[in-house]
């Protein structure tokens, strides 16, 4: 709801005299129209005093609310007006509008003489059409059927002369724009043409022509500025529609394919770079059982207190000419001691310390390890916590650290099954002939459930193969368990001790009693260590 | 006479075995005021006739926070804290030494206060007893804490030590040692086969390599010729 008055501010002094609109708008009145001289216009001057309001509008109130109750508003509301406006032409420029006419012309680039017209000011002076320079004329080569036909070096199988001339036409008429000239080939006449047959004419006798008009001139042909090689062009687009016209599910196996080949590369390195690691601890492990073969009884502890872990390891008292014997007998390597180069903490700093700390597991030490080495100590039937006490802890450390060695020998073991597997593939596509190279079975227990690895035992079922495993180990040592002596070191006891059965034996009790479920398991997998 | 640098005894190491653990029984029935349902002891104390107060300044316990003063603190022997629970928790052994230059040792012990497997602890009509078995090891001791620990004190009554439940830990210590040692032989006898196994198969695989090798070389020279 607006009033008056608001309409008024609005519009900002109400309506003001337009200059006369009879001579055109020079600069002064235009400067004077944007400038209004002072007291020109009615309304700023009666403003004030048509403003003073009697009554003032209490704080708060809307204006619109205000102006609709107070005794001060104005009745007058706005209202539309019959009359037109009140000038008949509006006035955009400072100058007089110049006049259009509507003129004749001609373009050049037309041959047919065609006249068409347009708009020109009337005071331009007449010139020729502004657009003919874009007229670029396309150079199409011009060739008469008689030459064509007297020359065999323009000549090419599977053209005639009036197709070759079809050709040209159409080029020169489309200004060489291949797919419109496919589209207006005169198929009915001529035959079904691709894009590659027309632009291999097409440029062929470009150059023959070329070729030709420079032996004319008894220069040597001139190098081709490039050249169309059409079956590579038809192969190409071949390979790019088939690439289109996949389905979906293609798309998908595709892709597949790839990520797998990028995981089987993975892999691949993935095993070399163990291959190496578990030579450099072997050889290590070597240096280390060479050394300690030097050593005196004697000096044999010291040696121990340097190496941490069960004086394994790469100690202090590993030689250098140790190192160099092992390096120089690859042969040998295998005939190391205690292997991996784990470091426990060996509790021989200043200060007070528990002996349990000796035999915990470092911080770092991954999960599943730690897993693999409580399932491997439970096969060799020896606790996973055993009491602390020195000889104990270095006997335990030592029996740990020749778990984590046995085991990355298993992981080597599977990788040159796997090497051996790709070779004898490769062999026997190669040759025709089947492997002549014996393969050494494995016949050893699995312990910590590894798959013993053969042929045709691989990533079959790892987790059964440890749950087996586990229930054999369980069910051909029932002595162990029934032995509550050797049980772990948290002893529980209930009056009398030894009546409450430790941690380690229920588990043991609980794997007897899985005994009967892992049946089936356990004979399939005593029959697979028993097949090579 | 040991020699002492730097207020350390060079090339001395004193071990203490000790042993620790607790001791819970069943009220019966639930607390009305608190509902707890068991009551337990923790304690540590000597493995022999070798009194802890001699080094041992005080022995803190860190029970779980929702106990009103979770660390509690004794200074005499016997080192054993009676409280009641209804639930089991970790809680921290902390041992003080005589001489503050000697660091503290802190041992978690994990208590236990129920035993499915057993109904007479479960109806508590007996109490149920979790002890382990450790050794304190004071590598280079400082002077001070060296001569209180070569110097023996008894103890003052004979149930501040020894095991609780009567487990003879000489024996357990043979035992276990005879474990381990068995379990390292029957792996060793693993490891040789195994390394055996390993060393005929890299041959054989080698051996195989080469083979595939030449019959490439000889592919490829086919595919020159051609």
């Amino acid at each position: 709801m607006a009033s008056s008055s608001d309409v008024k501010d609005i519009l900002g002094g109400g309506s003001r005299e337009a200059p006369p609109a009879e001579s055109p708008i020079t600069r002064d009145v235009l400067l004077s129209r944007a400038m209004p001289p002072p007291n020109s216009g009615r309304a700023s001057a009666a403003k004030p005093v048509g403003r003073q309001p009697q009554v003032k509008r209490p704080k708060g109130m809307a204006r619109e609310l205000w102006s609709l109750i107070s005794a001060d508003t104005d009745t007058n509301t706005l209202m539309p007006t019959d009359t037109a406006y009140k000038q008949p032409k509006a006035r955009l420029g400072p100058t007089r509008v110049r006049r259009w006419c509507w003129t004749a012309f001609r373009n050049p680039a037309r041959t047919d003489q065609l006249e068409l017209r347009h708009w020109r000011r009337a005071c331009d002076p007449p010139a020729e059409y502004s657009f003919a320079k874009f007229n670029k004329p396309p150079d199409v080569p011009d060739c008469t059927e008689e030459q064509l036909a007297a020359s065999p070096a323009l000549a090419q199988s599977g053209w005639t002369e009036a197709e070759t001339l079809h050709l040209l036409e159409l080029m020169r008429r489309f200004h060489m724009r291949f797919v419109i000239v496919l589209d207006r080939w005169d198929s009915e006449k001529f035959g079904h043409r691709t894009l590659e047959d027309l632009k291999e004419r097409f440029y062929g006798l470009c150059r023959a022509l070329e070729a030709q008009k420079a032996a004319a001139a008894g220069k040597p042909p001139p190098r081709p500025s490039f050249v169309y090689d059409a079956e590579h062009e038809r192969r190409r687009r071949e390979q790019l529609g088939l690439l289109l016209a996949r389905t979906k599910e293609e798309a998908a196996e595709e892709e597949r394919l790839r990520h797998e080949l990028v995981r089987i590369e993975q892999r691949r390195q993935d095993r070399e770079k163990k291959t190496v690691h578990l030579q450099r601890l072997i050889s290590q492990a070597d240096a280390t059982a060479a050394s300690r073969r030097t050593d005196t009884p004697g000096s044999r502890r010291s040696h121990q207190a340097g190496g941490g872990f069960g004086g394994s390891g790469s100690g202090s008292g590993v030689g250098g000419s140790a190192r160099k014997r092992a390096a120089a007998t690859p042969s040998a390597l295998l005939d190391g001691g205690a292997g991996s180069g784990f470091r426990f903490q060996d509790g021989r700093q200043a200060g007070a310390s528990l002996r349990s700390a000796r035999i915990r597991l470092p911080q770092l030490f991954g999960q599943k390890k730690a897993r693999m080495l409580d399932t491997c100590l439970e096969d060799l039937r020896v606790d996973t916590n055993p009491i602390a006490t020195e000889e104990v802890a270095d006997e335990f450390n030592q029996l740990r650290s020749d778990i984590l060695l046995y085991s990355e020998l298993r992981t080597h073991l599977q990788a040159l099954d796997y090497e051996f597997q790709t070779l004898k593939h490769r062999y026997e596509q190669l040759s025709g002939k089947p492997c002549p190279v014996h393969w050494e079975p494995y016949r050893g227990r699995s312990i910590g459930g590894q798959a013993p690895s053969g042929p045709g035992t691989r990533n079959k079922g790892g987790a059964a193969a440890a749950a087996t495993s586990a229930a054999v180990a369980a069910a051909v040592t029932p002595g162990s368990a029934a032995g509550a002596s050797t049980s772990s070191s948290p002893v529980l006891a209930a009056g009398p001790p030894g009546g409450t059965p430790s941690p380690t034996r229920h588990k043991r009790q609980a794997a007897i009693g899985q005994e009967q479920m892992m049946k089936k398991l356990k004979t399939v997998g005593m029959g697979r260590y028993n097949v090579n | 006479q040991a020699e002492v640098v730097s207020g350390r005894v060079k090339n001395a190491s004193v071990v203490k075995p000790i042993v620790y653990g607790n001791s819970a029984r069943f009220l019966g029935r639930k607390r009305d005021e608190d509902g707890h349902t068991h009551e337990w002891t923790v304690y540590i104390r000597p493995a022999v006739n070798d009194c802890m107060s001699a080094y041992v300044r005080h022995v803190q316990f860190k029970l779980h926070e929702s106990y009103a003063n979770p660390v509690r603190t004794v200074t005499e022997p016997p080192y054993e804290l009676t409280e009641t629970g209804w639930g089991e928790f970790e809680l921290s052994i902390r041992l003080v030494w005589h001489d503050p230059a000697e660091k503290p040792v802190t041992l978690f012990h994990l208590l236990k206060l129920f035993d499915q497997r057993n109904p007479d602890v479960t109806t508590g009509r007996t109490a149920l007893t979790v002890e382990l078995y450790d050794e304190l090891v004071f590598n280079e001791p400082t002077k001070a804490t060296y001569d209180l620990l070569t110097a023996p004190r008894l103890c003052r009554s004979d149930r501040h030590w020894g095991s609780a439940v009567g487990v003879d830990y000489a024996a357990k210590k043979l035992r276990d040692l005879e474990m381990v040692r068995s379990g390292r032989r029957e792996l060793k006898a693993e490891l040789d086969l195994l390394k055996d196994v390993i060393r005929k198969r890299r041959d054989a695989a080698d051996r195989l390599k080469a083979m595939v090798a030449r019959l490439e070389g000889a592919a490829s020279a086919a595919a020159g010729a051609d």
